[in-house]
């Protein structure tokens, strides 16, 4: 999953980005609000991480812009007041979860796959499509009950076919999901990652629809 | 300690003594009245008495017969105002015709009219009359001793009213004031009975007048304390929060190297912790300074150094950090020694503090200039960076605590520029921040008049 992350302390913020790279996530990281904005307008993120204190444009700013352009990608706020009612002011500004500064780790790993969950529509932490399961938690794919090993990308790709369960993406955003900024990006990389992908887990899980892009499930 | 001024006991002492002092002047003075009434009462009797005899001496057998004859006077007192009188009755030739039996045989006065007179060894009131057809005089005396005894008993009892009134006037008195000072008690138990978090203004409402000044200031007062208590409140909470965040980093870098897969990740990971440990401790470092310099009224030990002389110094600490930049430094600084009065240490903070700011903002490559300018209106002392320099409107705030220009990414403590001019301030000197015309900021530090010419 593509995620946006916008930290302006230097240190916090490179943590979150090396702790989400390993849990296998795309990251786009700024430091300031401006910056913020002007990516939250051409990109479409999975979950984004907004710290509330930020240079130029504060987070409460964002959270409201995103939510007026009709931007519904799920926000975790990231606050070092404990007072409720900044709680509640990101809350209510359209955020959909928060933390506390200092937070666990594992928590807010927890938290970002239970936004994008969500934001799927599904409330299962497991992604099932026929044979196939799909745990986020524990990053495991199994076939008719037996492990299948995959590789990060691989494993993201299909994450994302399976959050958009009947949904047809299209190669760029499927691209978009797999490659944070600065990323090198490779020809035909989607369809390497296909066809691996019903190698080890059956031809007929993804069906590509000609001219448009792939597919798991039936699209309506 | 002086014993404080109770005003319900002034005002009752005050009130008190003066009524005193009036009713003890009023007692003398009606005394002395209704002694003076009486003895003008007693004269006048005397004068009816020596009528009296005078119209009994008409019927009086005009011989010898009646000559010298002596008149009892000793009946029994009917009325204890009564006077034991003595008469005699003369006639033109100095013969004595009538006299009382107390009355000697010589005549008591020598001339006509009232006089007080010495005989048998008191003093005596006495009145000599002529009749109308001048054959007969009589002299009337009364012991001056009974008469001041009447006069005396007249006047004492024409007291008496206002030696009963005394007390009850005193009563009166405290009452009233006692009642007028309720509504000042009633403030007083209002300040008593607040819990000490209540910061309320005092309602004036029912209050006096005369204590408006006082509710007035309390309330001025109450208001001080309630923005003091805010800012100190404040101040605590953003620099819990400032503290958070290093410390969210350093947990969540500590996480990042325990999940970490591979060496080199693991080491970032590990120096990010130390950068952001550095970080906590500035900050740490920034608040002491502040607590510390945040009580003081003024410079305790004043003692008077070489400006010029402190800044090289600073320099000569900071330059491997502006080398680390790459960054050019052009210091100018007076040769001759530039004297100010102040604390030295407190001063090289700030230089250190504004320095720090120069070569944080400053890029790498770009130039940082220091400065002072010794002249005999002012001493000036200046830092200017090749920074982005501060948005007009963030300048007067950024020397408010924990404030960050909205321009500014760079990181900082939010406390660095509110330290100098606090150190400023307690230096006697002026912090002044301005953008630069070719981009920058300027700090300057300004002695005006300089603190030398007070020393």
């Amino acid at each position: 999953m593509r995620i946006f992350l916008v930290e302006d302390d230097p240190q916090l913020g490179d943590g979150l980005y090396m702790a989400l790279r390993i849990a296998g996530h795309a990251v786009d990281w700024v430091r300031d609000g401006e910056h913020a904005r002007q990516a939250l307008r051409d990109q479409v993120y999975g979950v984004c991480i907004l710290d509330l204190g930020l240079p130029r444009v504060d987070g409460l700013s964002i959270v409201k812009e995103m939510r007026a352009l009709e931007n519904h990608t799920p926000v975790l706020i990231l606050t070092a007041r404990d007072a409720s009612s900044d709680r509640v002011d990101g809350l209510d500004a359209g955020a959909d979860d928060y933390l506390v500064k200092p937070f666990d780790l594992p928590e807010l790993l927890a938290r970002v796959r239970a936004l994008a969950r969500r934001s799927s529509g599904s409330v299962a932490p497991t992604l099932v499509q026929g044979l196939i399961a799909l745990n986020p938690t524990s990053r495991r794919v199994t076939r008719d009950g037996a492990y299948v090993a995959l590789s990060g990308r691989e494993y993201a790709l299909l994450h994302d076919l399976l959050i958009n369960r009947g949904h047809i993406r299209t190669k760029a955003e499927l691209e978009e999901g797999l490659y944070a900024w600065g990323d090198e990006v490779e020809s035909n990389t989607v369809e390497v990652y296909v066809h691996h992908l019903r190698k080890k887990l059956g031809a007929d899980l993804i069906r590509t629809i000609r001219g448009q892009g792939y597919v798991i499930g039936d699209d309506e | 300690m002086k014993s404080s001024v109770s005003l319900r006991r002034r005002l009752l002492l005050s009130v008190m003594s003066a009524v005193f002092m009036l009713w003890l002047v009023f007692g003398v003075v009606s005394y002395r009245v209704a002694r003076t009434e009486a003895g003008e009462m007693l004269d006048g009797q005397l004068a009816q008495t020596a009528h009296l005899i005078l119209a009994q001496m008409r019927y009086t057998p005009n011989d010898d017969r009646a000559l010298n004859q002596l008149i009892p006077l000793n009946a029994p007192e009917i009325h204890p105002y009564e006077q034991s009188l003595e008469f005699q009755v003369w006639d033109a030739r100095g013969q004595l015709w009538l006299h009382s039996d107390n009355a000697p045989t010589t005549p008591i006065a020598h001339r006509v009219g009232y006089a007080d007179i010495h005989n048998a060894k008191q003093l005596w009131r006495m009145l000599a009359l002529w009749s109308p057809d001048h054959h007969y005089q009589v002299q009337v005396a009364e012991p001056v001793k009974d008469r001041e005894e009447v006069a005396f008993n007249m006047a004492t009892h024409s007291l008496w009213p206002m030696v009963l009134a005394l007390p009850l006037l005193a009563g009166l008195i405290y009452l009233a004031v006692k009642q007028s000072m309720k509504p000042l008690d009633n403030v007083a138990l209002s300040v008593i009975a607040r819990s000490k978090n209540n910061l309320e203004p005092i309602a004036t409402g029912t209050a006096p007048r005369e204590a408006r000044p006082l509710i007035d200031a309390l309330n001025n007062l109450f208001e001080r304390l309630a923005s003091a208590l805010e800012f100190e409140r404040r101040f605590t909470a953003d620099a819990a929060h400032e503290l958070r965040t290093p410390l969210a980093a350093i947990k969540l870098q500590a996480q990042v190297c325990q999940i970490s897969q591979d060496e080199s990740s693991r080491l970032h990971a590990l120096s990010q912790v130390a950068l952001s440990v550095d970080r906590a401790s500035r900050l740490i470092d920034q608040l002491l300074g502040l607590a510390r310099l945040d009580p003081l009224q003024s410079v305790t030990h004043a003692v008077s150094f070489d400006l010029s002389l402190l800044a090289q110094d600073v320099l000569k600490e900071l330059r491997p950090a502006i080398h680390e930049k790459s960054q050019q430094l052009e210091a100018v600084l007076p040769s001759a020694p530039v004297k100010l009065q102040g604390d030295p240490d407190m001063l090289r903070l700030a230089i250190r503090n504004l320095l720090e700011n120069a070569t944080r903002y400053t890029p790498k490559q770009g130039r940082i200039q220091v400065g002072i300018e010794d002249k005999p209106r002012a001493i000036r002392l200046w830092v200017r960076d090749s920074g982005p320099g501060a948005l007009a409107e963030d300048l007067p705030q950024l020397t408010e605590r924990f404030y960050r220009g909205q321009n500014i990414t760079a990181e900082g403590s939010g406390l660095g520029l509110p330290i100098v001019k606090r150190v400023a301030e307690l230096n006697g000197a002026r912090l002044s921040l301005n953008n630069l015309p070719g981009g920058g900021l300027e700090a300057m530090l300004e002695w005006c008049p300089p603190a030398h010419l007070n020393a």
